[in-house]
């Protein structure tokens, strides 16, 4: 019995390779269960090369990361991984921060340049974050230590220890103001909301830095929230721009649900500080191949309007 | 009785009305197109449609499959200080079809563009006059139209091929083709058409089109209607068996873990 390799997708109006699809969703599955992140960046342009329109192709793209990001963070949460507390409050400031920063992102096209301005932001900050993560993660792995805290650290601490409605986060294990994830959350939800993206790769480094949560639970409650958030996504895009198509996010997810569990297994065999380093690689990765993509000039000087 | 000058007239209008059927039947392209209809099931990866029929003998053949005009929403690329390429102007591309095929016995004109307006119609290059762009900032809109045929020859949806129409032997002043048009696997529902023009001396002697309806059946039919139908619904079923099958998955490798 021959088993068809091409199957048509009614909303993308194409046909692709099942077998295509599948493993390109197990790569990224494997980087979701591995780092926590949504992994909208890889996933997007690849399915834009394979002839996917760019609005089907982000939209679908979330739809697949529902199912990703449920296996990820039941994964997580048999583990002991799964801050409910933490990502309920940093996805109610993610929430509050979306919509207002949709509403920033509709003046910043009023005022021109907006993409511009979004482009330049998110190139400077995943380089600082992915540029500030390797460094850190590589004195830690040869054990340079710091012989006094930075100055700039400590006052952090006070500053934090200072804010009303101390809370503790026992799956974290730390002390902080409710304030704290909600704030950061908002903050990220601005972000995420105009430069378009899923916000996984601000919201991790925030968790390890800001929150000082530990890497492993970071991950898990990263996974929560995502998932959250491409509910959101999925239902939003289906009934207000018809983009999501389910057979293709469907292939998708078989592929990276079980990238995800396989991700989530090597996860465990890394530590704090391999994790690390290898997101801070990939984050870096991503802003080279931005930083390419700005300075390169393009085949064809014309975009299709919507997408990542 | 009939008068021998009576009989000299009919005779001769007879072969007035002979000659201009003749020359009336010769002007004139007949064709069929094989399958008359596009049905898009789970399994499409795109088709061939086989155009037969009859022109001319002494004319070339351009067979095109058009898709119905219709607007297209793009930016346009620029760079911002010099130095960052960006998408910058909005675009409305009026008049595009979303797809072009044109088949042709040869290049018209060796691949040079035609003068003949008509003529130029056929060709990929034809679309430059047809299609009209909307902009705020509109600086060179013939760049931009460019711009759009390489996209879309770059896509795979506009493409003009020589190799693909073929003739046999002609008689009675008429010669038969065939044309086997690729359809791309990156095909939506609609109406297209089929056209078939037969050109002689860079002049269109005859043309002629036919309706190509592509339609959805089956799974993709069902899922579409959905989809567009109730696009709540479909977003929230999504969702669900999204979870679900994270879930289902999910728990598949907790018992393979058990052991």
């Amino acid at each position: 019995m021959v088993i068809p390799a091409s199957l048509y997708l009614p909303i993308a109006g194409n046909s692709v390779n099942m077998f295509a699809i599948l493993s390109l969703g197990g790569v990224v599955g494997l980087l979701s269960g591995i780092f926590g992140v949504g992994g909208g960046f890889l996933m997007t342009p690849l399915l834009i090369m394979m002839g996917i329109p760019p609005t089907v192709a982000a939209a679908s793209d979330s739809n697949q990361i529902v199912g990703a990001s449920t296996s990820g963070t039941l994964a997580h949460f048999r583990l002991g991984n799964v801050d409910f507390k933490m990502g309920l409050l940093l996805l109610l400031g993610g929430i509050i921060g979306g919509t207002v920063g949709v509403q920033i992102i509709k003046i910043l096209r009023q005022m021109g340049n907006a993409d511009f301005l979004i482009n330049v932001t998110y190139v400077l900050m995943l380089g600082m974050i992915g540029g500030y993560m390797f460094v850190e993660s590589l004195q830690a792995m040869r054990n340079i230590e710091k012989e006094k805290p930075a100055p700039k650290e400590s006052a952090y601490v006070k500053f934090m220890n200072l804010l009303p409605f101390q809370m503790e986060f026992q799956r974290s294990g730390v002390k902080l103001s409710l304030l704290m994830p909600l704030l950061l959350g908002i903050l990220v939800g601005i972000l995420a909301a105009i430069m378009g993206v899923g916000g996984g790769f601000i919201m991790v480094p925030i968790m390890v830095y800001l929150l000082r949560m530990p890497m492993h639970v970071v991950v898990g409650t990263s996974l929560f929230q995502i998932l959250f958030t491409c509910i959101n996504v999925t239902i939003m895009q289906s009934w207000e721009n018809h983009t999501v198509d389910f057979v293709l996010a469907l292939l998708l997810l078989i592929g990276s649900a079980l990238g995800a569990q396989l991700g989530t297994k090597i996860g465990r065999k890394l530590n704090g500080e391999h994790l690390k380093i290898l997101l801070a690689s990939l984050v870096l990765v991503v802003m080279v191949k931005m930083l390419y993509g700005l300075l390169a000039t393009p085949s064809v000087l014309l975009a299709y309007t919507g997408g990542h | 009785m009939i008068r021998p000058a009576m009989l000299i007239h009919l005779t001769a209008a007879f072969l007035v009305f002979l000659c201009t059927s003749a020359f009336a039947a010769e002007e004139q392209v007949n064709f069929q197109v094989q399958p008359d209809s596009i049905i898009i099931d789970a399994l499409y990866n795109g088709t061939t449609l086989t155009v037969t029929g009859n022109v001319p003998a002494d004319s070339e053949v351009v067979a095109r499959f058009v898709g119905t005009p219709t607007d297209l929403h793009m930016k346009e690329k620029g760079k911002v200080f010099g130095l960052l390429w960006m998408n910058l102007e909005s675009l409305t591309f009026k008049n595009v079809p979303n797809i072009c095929i044109v088949c042709t016995s040869k290049d018209l004109k060796d691949g040079t563009s035609s003068p003949n307006p008509a003529l130029q119609e056929l060709e990929l290059s034809g679309l430059k006059s047809s299609v009209q762009v909307e902009s705020a900032a509109n600086i060179d809109p013939q760049k931009d139209i460019e711009e759009l045929l390489k996209l879309k020859q770059d896509e795979g949806l506009y493409r003009q091929l020589t190799q693909k129409l073929t003739y046999e032997a002609a008689s009675s002043g008429m010669k038969t083709f065939k044309a086997t048009i690729p359809v791309p696997s990156r095909l939506s529902p609609g109406k297209y058409t089929v056209e078939v023009a037969a050109v002689r001396n860079d002049e269109i002697v005859a043309r002629a089109s036919m309706p190509v309806d592509v339609a959805l059946t089956g799974f993709p039919a069902l899922l579409s209607t959905l989809a567009f139908g109730n696009g709540a619904m479909y977003g929230i079923l999504a969702t669900v068996i999204a979870v679900l099958a994270g879930l289902g998955i999910g728990l598949v490798f907790q018992s393979k873990g058990a052991h």
